[in-house]
């Protein structure tokens, strides 16, 4: 029989396998070892107890040798055997698979692993730390070339491919890439490479935008089949320019000596920076970037694109970075060369940003200035579509897998928040004070903040942020304006307002009839009643935090209608306004403990307070007078705007800017509260009852955008502490602050920390997590 | 004990005060000090969660000697039985000072619609009627929105009215959307009302409203359709008020050759913020919130927050000054109000000048009973006939009782009152 036959059955001539090996033995004795180790591994998978009692004879274990006395344990380098027992052991293996194994199973087991030498080269260009990018680019290419039938390799090599390409592009992160691998295929980083810009020769990654998003991505798709609500997820079309490009621009311009900035003064660099803005701007890209941006521009069209920054540093745990770096819209239009002159320009920017001074403090603070830093960046398709002159998102934002402001007891920390507007995202994302998002618990999205007409109104979206094609800028128009000039050519209008028709809102607009001729007002409304946008944020936020393990937030856009939602970015949850500790410290003495709380805490930190202003519940409750309870909120309003800006908190009891009965709650508005840095509601029980608090109702948007932290305390609860005689026990600065305060100390304390212990201010902790809050003294 | 503030034994203490000068008998004294019914009940509602929670309701009618009881619905978590009854109280006083043919009533739910779906404050709004269906509708209490409840709740409670009565009965609830029943005219009827008492004070005193002036406080409905009319009349508005976001602060835009409405309509988004920028710029001097208490003008018009005249501010008012017209609830405290009464000026006391809206909605429940629906037009001439019928009865009796106009509005709506529940034979 022909050594070619695939007559296994041994009955006509010798079988294939041992053929194979012949050929092997005589002209490629290292790819022979690796298939005995392969077929060696399988047999101990099969737990044939032979190939043990055999390997034990041909390897005895260290401990036997140090029985029979031969002295190396396990502190000593184990001896060097002899070649031949290799060759044994190929031998022995191959010889006891003979005995256990039909010879068509080896022979298929030795095709399928011939056939994985094929795609051996991947493994070993992967397994490299350092492979260039252009090498790994040409790898992931003669893979992709590969039949389908040759991409078959065994579970174990496919993750140990995984783990090199995840570890070369994106992170060496351990938990990132135990996160990652499970729900990765090689063709996903072909995809990546096939989109990423960078030197031929180098080495850098994508960052950790890129890797957040691209993590989450990956996770999320493995979702689709068993949650419906996933299946349009989309991530926007996108670039990656690798984090070492910006290296090669500095040594291409010259420009090392920026390097060394970072080590200046704060005013040095402040000084410097707009300077050295420009000088990036006017330097030349390198030819490889350049190549690459050209191609990427080429294949977003004229889709408007934003260009957003993607450090080494940003997004991990523990340094969110977050808005520290840049990201810059550019509209994309008019000629080729214009656009690709003011991508160049946006991606010089960028670079530029890191020696900005405002992350180099950032780094600083966080003993991170040592770093390396480099800068990937993402080119992004920007999620929208054309109305008129102007290009966005029918809405967009942020979710949090976390909420750190409940409005309600009834909402949960885990069931998250997301906050929503018009337009593109930029103004979920960032704070403006004066104008709001819709905020909304996906586990409880029909608890709303704002219920009346009023709260509707004044809470309600003014403005959005949208590209304007025609001037290539970022513009912020009003809310009203577009609709009434766009009407229903803005898709899911009919989602996003309720009109305002004699005085009423409408919350459930029929129909767009006739849309422009009508009052509107963003609400969200029929979005959060009648659609499955919240149960896609819940599925999201849920599925993302327990596969990460940590609380994240994301950004998203919505393109064309409700069931489209882009995922434009994910990373660790940050709390509050920026990075903050809310770790409860341990072993502060029992003197310096101001109060404690337990139950619906929502994180954050205020630090370095000089003042608490208390308003004592028993004296309120007594003042029989409406007069002089309206008097007390109003001096709360002029203490407000005395004491200095965030350096106080206040204390009252029951709810803060009642309307109902003032007796309830000191009658401020939110303009007597705005400069405190904390505000609490003390629910002393009263006639054996807990009154209810109002969890900040009354102005709770005001206090998220404001970044004031809410705190509800009982102090009649279990483990709580209130130090209520500080109050009483410590000089009253109420008249010396405002002397037509008279015949109100009382009522009214004004207590300065300093007093309580010289050289101290107060730090409020609050942990949402562990729902546990502290304000202690600290010097 | 807690020996605080209470609503009720407040708006006792008022009555009593006006039934001693009206010399009133001790049963009518006993009958109207107290509220005629009060229903306490519970409402069982099975929340998202599964769970059921109970919530408290309750609605007061005070009086309907004089007709149904009107009066609306609140929804807090601070509601307290005595606030309702104080509330209800004064509904019946408000009702007989403009002469319409209502009695008094309120209604509230202990609960906090913040803290509840869609879905949950439907059911209490459900709930609620189910327990007093009986003992409401158009020929006997018509309730309305109120504190933290609005157009869709009414809606709500009115459908489950008709379910319940089997038939259209859209009279049962006022206050709903024009189109689902409700009346034309609401959103101007509250400015406008007030400035037909002040039309009419204008000329008890000798004073042409051609060329008038006034000084207004806020920019919100009342202010707006009040400024409206009075430019027609004629007058100059000099200034209104208005709060900033931006600044955290109210400031007062003010231009002595009188305001032009239009383009401060132009200026100020629906939120209430004037474009500071663009009045400055159109001649408009931006001056501190308060200053529209010391413009020197004929008429001075609180139209937006309680207490804006209060002891630190009533100094400030102008000695020009002839008219003080209360637009919103409560505008002066007791202290001012001393002052403002030693001042001579003639003041249009708030349940009489801004009862323009109760008055429009006791025309929505009329226009409902017989389901045919007035003009705008129609609804604000009726509106003016209404209230300067009741003005001039106030101001009649002020002139001819020398009292105080506030007195006279008392005196005049509990005597008729009392004169109903008389003539009935109740007491």
């Amino acid at each position: 029989m022909s050594p070619l036959s695939h007559d296994d059955t041994g009955t006509t001539g010798k079988p294939e396998w041992k053929i194979i090996l012949k050929l092997l033995s005589e002209t490629d004795s290292e790819l022979l070892s690796r298939l005995s180790r392969k077929m060696l591994n399988y047999l101990f998978r099969r737990k044939i107890v032979k190939i043990s009692t055999i390997m034990e004879e041909l390897l005895p274990r260290q401990i036997d040798a140090v029985e029979t006395g031969d002295m190396y344990g396990e502190n000593q380098p184990a001896p060097r055997i002899d070649y031949k027992v290799l060759e044994e052991i190929t031998t022995q293996v191959f010889r006891v698979a003979e005995e256990v194994l039909t010879p068509e199973e080896i022979t298929m087991a030795l095709h399928r692993w011939l056939r994985y030498e094929k795609i051996r080269f991947l493994s070993v260009t992967t397994g490299r730390r350092d492979v260039p990018l252009g090498k790994l680019r040409e790898a992931l290419d003669k893979y992709e070339m590969l039949p389908k039938r040759s991409k078959k390799m065994e579970a174990r090599d496919r993750e140990n491919i995984i783990v090199g390409l995840t570890r070369r592009l994106f992170t060496e992160d351990l938990n990132y890439i135990s996160t990652i691998r499970k729900h990765v295929s090689i063709d996903d980083f072909t995809h990546v490479i096939n989109h990423t810009i960078g030197p031929y020769n180098g080495n850098g990654k994508a960052g950790g935008k890129a890797a957040g998003l691209f993590r989450a991505e990956m996770i999320l798709n493995t979702y689709k089949k068993s949650h419906t609500v996933l299946r349009n997820l989309r991530v926007p079309k996108t670039w990656f320019i690798a984090s070492d490009a910006v290296l090669e621009f500095i040594s291409h311009n010259a420009l090392e000596e920026m390097m060394a900035i970072k080590y200046a003064q704060q005013g040095e660099i402040r000084q410097e920076y707009h300077l050295l803005e420009q000088v990036f701007k006017h330097s030349v890209m390198p030819y490889s970037v350049m190549v690459g941006l050209e191609h990427a521009l080429d294949y977003f069209g004229t889709i408007p694109i934003i260009v957003r920054s993607s450090s080494l540093l940003e997004d991990s745990t523990g340094a969110a970075f977050a808005g520290k770096y840049k990201s810059l819209f550019v509209a994309n239009q008019g000629s080729r060369q214009h656009r690709l002159d003011a991508l160049v320009d946006a991606v010089l920017e960028i670079y530029a940003s890191i020696f900005g001074p405002d992350p180099i403090e950032y780094r600083r603070e966080r003993g991170l200035l040592d770093f390396n830093e480099e800068m990937g960046i993402l080119i992004q398709e920007v999620v929208g579509s054309r109305i008129g002159k102007y290009f966005f998102p029918p809405f967009a934002g942020v979710a949090f897998s976390r909420n750190d402001y409940r409005w309600s007891p009834r909402i949960k920390s885990e069931d998250g928040i997301v906050r929503l507007v018009a337009g593109l995202g930029t103004r979920a994302v960032d704070r403006t004070g004066q104008d709001f998002p819709v905020l909304m618990s996906p586990g409880q999205p029909k608890l709303r903040i704002n219920v009346t007409t009023e709260e509707l109104i004044r809470y309600a979206q003014k403005n959005m942020d949208v590209l304007n094609l025609e001037k290539g800028c970022l513009e912020t128009v009003s809310t009203e304006k577009m609709i009434k000039e766009y009407g229903a050519k803005i898709p899911c209008l009919p989602y996003l307002v309720s009109l305002y028709e004699e005085g009423d809102i409408q919350l459930s607009p029929g129909s767009m009839l006739n849309i422009q001729k009508k009052d509107t007002i963003v609400t969200f409304h029929n979005l959060l009643e009648r659609s499955p946008v919240p149960l896609f944020f819940k599925t999201v936020l849920n599925i993302l935090e327990d596969e990460i393990g940590l609380p994240v937030d994301i950004e998203f856009a919505y393109g064309q209608d409700i069931h489209t939602p882009y995922l434009l970015q994910c990373r660790p949850q940050s709390v509050g306004s920026g990075n903050v500790d809310t770790t409860i410290p341990t072993g502060i003495a029992n003197d310096d403990v101001i109060f404690t709380a337990n139950k619906y805490i929502m994180s954050g930190a205020c630090h370095g307070i000089e003042y608490m202003v208390y308003v004592d519940g028993i004296e309120y409750d007594k003042v029989a007078n409406r007069e002089e309870l309206l008097e007390i909120g109003h001096t709360v309003g002029k203490l407000n705007q005395i004491l200095p800006h965030k350096k106080f908190i206040l204390i009252g009891p029951g709810r803060w800017g009642s309307k109902g009965d003032i007796k309830l709650g000191v009658h401020v508005g939110y303009s007597d509260i705005n400069n405190t840095a904390m505000l609490i509601e003390v629910a002393k029980m009263k006639k054996g009852q807990v009154p209810d608090l109002s969890f900040g109702t009354h102005f709770f948007q005001d206090l998220v955008e404001a970044d004031i932290r809410y705190l509800p305390l009982y102090p009649d609860d279990d483990g709580v502490i209130f130090r209520e005689e500080i109050f009483f026990n410590k000089r009253n600065y109420l008249t010396s602050l405002i002397s037509t305060a008279k015949g109100f100390e009382h009522v009214i304390k004004v207590i300065k920390i300093d007093d309580l212990l010289p050289g101290s201010s107060l730090s409020v902790i609050l942990n949402g997590d562990t729902d546990e809050a502290i304000a202690f003294l600290a010097k | 004990m807690s020996k605080g503030f209470d609503a009720f034994k407040m708006a006792q203490g008022q009555f009593d005060q006006v039934a001693e000068t009206l010399d009133l008998d001790p049963g009518s004294r006993a009958f109207l000090r107290e509220p005629m019914r009060e229903y306490h009940f519970t409402i069982p509602v099975h929340m998202d969660d599964g769970s059921v929670q109970v919530f408290r309701g309750f609605r007061v009618q005070h009086s309907d000697v004089r007709g149904p009881c009107k009066g609306g619905i609140r929804f807090h978590p601070d509601e307290t039985i005595n606030t309702v009854k104080a509330l209800a109280t004064w509904m019946t006083w408000k009702c007989a000072v403009v002469d319409i043919p209502l009695g008094g009533g309120k209604g509230g739910v202990i609960c906090d619609p913040h803290e509840l779906s869609m879905r949950e404050q439907e059911q209490i709004c459900r709930g609620w009627v189910r327990n007093v269906w009986r003992n409401i509708g158009p020929v006997q209490d018509i309730p309305a929105p109120d504190v933290m409840t609005t157009p869709q709740h009414m809606l709500w409670m009115m459908d489950e009215y008709e379910t319940l009565m089997g038939g259209k009965y859209p009279g049962v609830i006022t206050g709903k959307p024009v189109g689902s029943g409700g009346s034309l005219g609401r959103t101007e009827a509250t400015g406008y009302g007030a400035i037909y008492t002040v039309r009419e004070a204008l000329k008890r005193l000798g004073i042409d409203i051609k060329g008038a002036t006034m000084a207004c406080q806020g920019f919100g409905n009342v202010v707006q359709y009040a400024a409206e009319l009075f430019i027609q009349y004629g007058g100059k508005v000099l200034c209104i008020s208005c709060w900033d976001q931006k600044d955290m602060k109210a400031y007062t835009y003010r231009k002595m050759d009188g305001i032009d409405l239009e383009f401060i309509r132009t200026i100020t988004d629906r939120f209430g913020t004037l474009d500071a920028e663009k009045a400055i710029a159109a001649g408009y001097e931006q001056l501190p919130g308060d200053a529209w208490i010391e413009t020197e003008a004929d008429v001075l018009l609180p139209g937006a927050l309680e207490n804006q005249i209060n002891a630190d501010t009533v100094n400030g008012i102008h000695a020009k000054v002839k008219v003080l017209a209360e637009g919103a609830n409560g505008p002066t405290t007791p202290e001012a109000d001393a002052v403002i009464k030693e001042k001579g000026i003639f003041t249009i006391p708030d349940f009489l000048c801004n009862a323009g809206g109760v008055t429009c909605s006791y025309f929505e429940q009329v226009q409902n009973n017989m389901n045919y629906y007035w003009e705008k037009d129609e609804v604000l001439s009726k509106l003016d006939t209404k209230m300067t019928t009741a003005f001039h009865a106030v101001a009649d009796l002020a002139e001819s009782q020398s009292v105080y106009m506030r007195d006279a509005a008392y005196m005049i709506a509990i005597d008729r009152v009392a004169n109903a529940a008389r003539l009935r034979g109740l007491v």
